[in-house]
């Protein structure tokens, strides 16, 4: 007997490496959920001033596995008048595009196994950043889809104010792509992580060079997911519970995992395109995976872990945009409708304009080769 | 090269006919509309897997993204019930009807068999959809540079379209007009 199967060099090729690149992020994904549940909770709370959920295992940890249990088991009750085959669909549309995006998103850098670098990120396409984009945008087709399918008035009204809302939003994120196009001079996202890989020098990330950018593509995110301020969709004092008012049990689950997932898809998104990716500041790959190259680590070992690494910078990153999302949604109060409108229409559109135009004027000077 | 196409190719294809079909068989409006829109998307995949990364992502992005949407929206704000019947037992019409199919299925075939018979075409399509490193970049030389009087000639139509949906829009605006107008001589 031979021991070759433990060393990867042996059976690895692209396919396994994708397969393997997909079971990760799948579980990426979904360890999000309990975590942020907990966070959300127990954070609220915090802010709030009151205790939370605290009894469910020590200091309510094990609270996201009673709601999940709990979820499981209560009745996916279907409305007799629901249309059945999209109001089961619904859900599932849910929970696909973010799972679907997250493909393109440059989790770290290659891992050199066998002499071969594979880049660990699942689907390296080069115009990654519009692939991302037009998943996300299938989102508005579950809320749609549930509104309309379980046929009651409250519902179909939060499902159009969704897609009405998503579609405004997606408007101003565009023209904010517009200019960081013109920034980075490439759609592929990979080459975006790495053109702010900056080594030991001061990491100047996207945010520096896009500030307004940054903030307009922050605002539209929260629309994007239907996050307080901008959840409309569900209003609590006009909506009863707006699109998924008809959902019970796993059904409504799913629905709270495909917003939860989204949140992370685009924080990701965020912070691929303005904090740098999974780039760790003052240290560029090269020299991270020379350091454990000279403790006499082999070179797999070596690129794996410098890829783990990166991979729990990228982390914090996402978990910083996570944290923002739970901190604005226990702090700001809801909008009213033509508010919101009023903000993707008349303030964030025009500002994303005005900002690709001067971009495009500065890129244009800087292109020349005088300012 | 062209190769044959690839078990992942026919099931998206067929997954493509059967949404296709969906959308002219359905009953229900809502359901052909949302079979348009999975039409859309898995013509989208099959650019894909043909290499063609940016016209797939514009696909989605574009007609499965945005066009979609709206179709679904205005559908569900005019509350159409579901068809019993297409139309009452007139088999004129159905024969009017299989015949046009027929005849535009004919045109487009005629239209793309000669470029299925010409390898020289199709070794191009090939390395055309295989160097897909400056597909972005090239599409958008041809667009503002080749095409650049169509490129705008569309956008104008397209600024038309708008501003003659706002004028039909405001309904009373124009009958007011009209009336005011009979009533000036």
């Amino acid at each position: 007997m031979s021991l070759e199967f433990l060393d990867p060099a042996h059976w690895m090729n692209p396919l396994a490496w994708t397969t393997i690149l997909a079971v990760i992020i799948a579980g990426f994904l979904l360890t999000w959920i309990p975590v942020m549940l907990i966070v959300e909770r127990r954070g609220s709370a915090w802010m709030q001033r009151r205790s939370g959920p605290n009894r469910v295992g020590p200091w309510g940890l094990m609270q996201p596995m009673s709601d999940a249990i709990k979820m499981i088991f209560k009745e996916a009750n279907i409305p007799r008048k629901a249309h059945k085959v999209l109001f089961v669909m619904a859900p599932a549309l849910a929970v696909l595009p973010p799972f679907i995006s997250m493909i393109v998103m440059p989790l770290g850098g290659s891992v050199n196994i066998g002499g071969t670098e594979y880049a660990f990120q699942a689907f390296n396409v080069n115009v990654g950043m519009l692939f991302f984009l037009s998943i996300t945008s299938l989102h508005v087709y579950s809320v749609l889809t549930a509104g309309w399918a379980s046929n009651n008035k409250f519902s179909l009204m939060g499902g159009l104010r969704a897609s009405s809302q998503m579609i405004s939003y997606e408007i101003a994120i565009g023209i904010c792509i517009v200019s960081l196009v013109l920034t980075y001079g490439t759609l592929d996202l990979r080459e975006i992580v790495k053109l702010q890989e900056h080594g030991s020098a001061f990491p100047v990330w996207g945010f520096i060079l896009q500030p307004v950018a940054f903030i307009v593509l922050w605002i539209c995110t929260f629309a994007e997911t239907n996050r307080l301020p901008f959840d409309l969709p569900e209003g609590e004092s006009e909506l009863v519970a707006g699109y998924h008012t008809e959902y019970s049990g796993m059904t409504f689950g799913m629905f709270m995992l495909g917003e939860y997932t989204a949140m992370v898809a685009s924080s990701a998104f965020l912070a691929t395109l303005f904090l740098g990716g999974y780039n760790i500041p003052f240290v560029t790959e090269e020299s991270l995976r020379q350091i454990f190259l000279d403790q006499g680590l082999s070179l797999t070992l070596a690129s794996l872990i410098t890829v783990a690494l990166q991979f729990a910078c990228l982390v914090a990153k996402i978990f910083f945009f996570m944290w923002v999302f739970v901190w604005v949604r226990w702090t700001l109060p809801r909008f009213r409708y033509d508010q919101l409108m009023d903000l993707g229409w008349k303030m964030l559109l025009p500002i994303g304009v005005a900002n690709a135009i001067v971009t495009m004027v500065v890129t244009y000077f800087l292109k020349r080769g005088g300012l | 090269m062209m190769s044959s196409p690839t078990v992942l190719q026919w099931i998206i294809g067929l997954i493509t006919l059967a949404s296709a079909f969906l959308v002219i068989l359905g009953r229900n409006p809502i359901v052909s509309a949302i079979s348009l829109m999975a039409t859309m998307f898995s013509t989208g995949l099959l650019y894909f897997s043909l290499g063609a990364h940016f016209i797939g992502v514009v696909q989605i992005l574009i007609y499965a993204g945005a066009i979609s949407v709206l179709i679904i929206f205005i559908v569900m704000l005019l509350d159409l019930r579901p068809i019993r019947v297409l139309i009452p037992g007139r088999a004129p019409v159905y024969a009017l009807a299989a015949l046009a199919g027929a005849a535009f299925f004919v045109a487009a075939m005629l239209s793309v068999l000669p470029l299925l018979k010409n390898v020289g075409a199709l070794d191009m399509l090939g390395t055309a959809t295989e160097s897909s490193g400056q597909q972005p970049e090239e599409i958008s030389m041809q667009l503002l540079s080749k095409y650049m009087i169509p490129f705008q000639a569309t956008a104008l139509l397209l600024l038309a379209a708008v501003m003659g949906v706002v004028v039909l829009g405001k309904k009373n605006m124009v009958s007011e007009r009209i009336t005011k107008g009979a009533k000036k001589p």
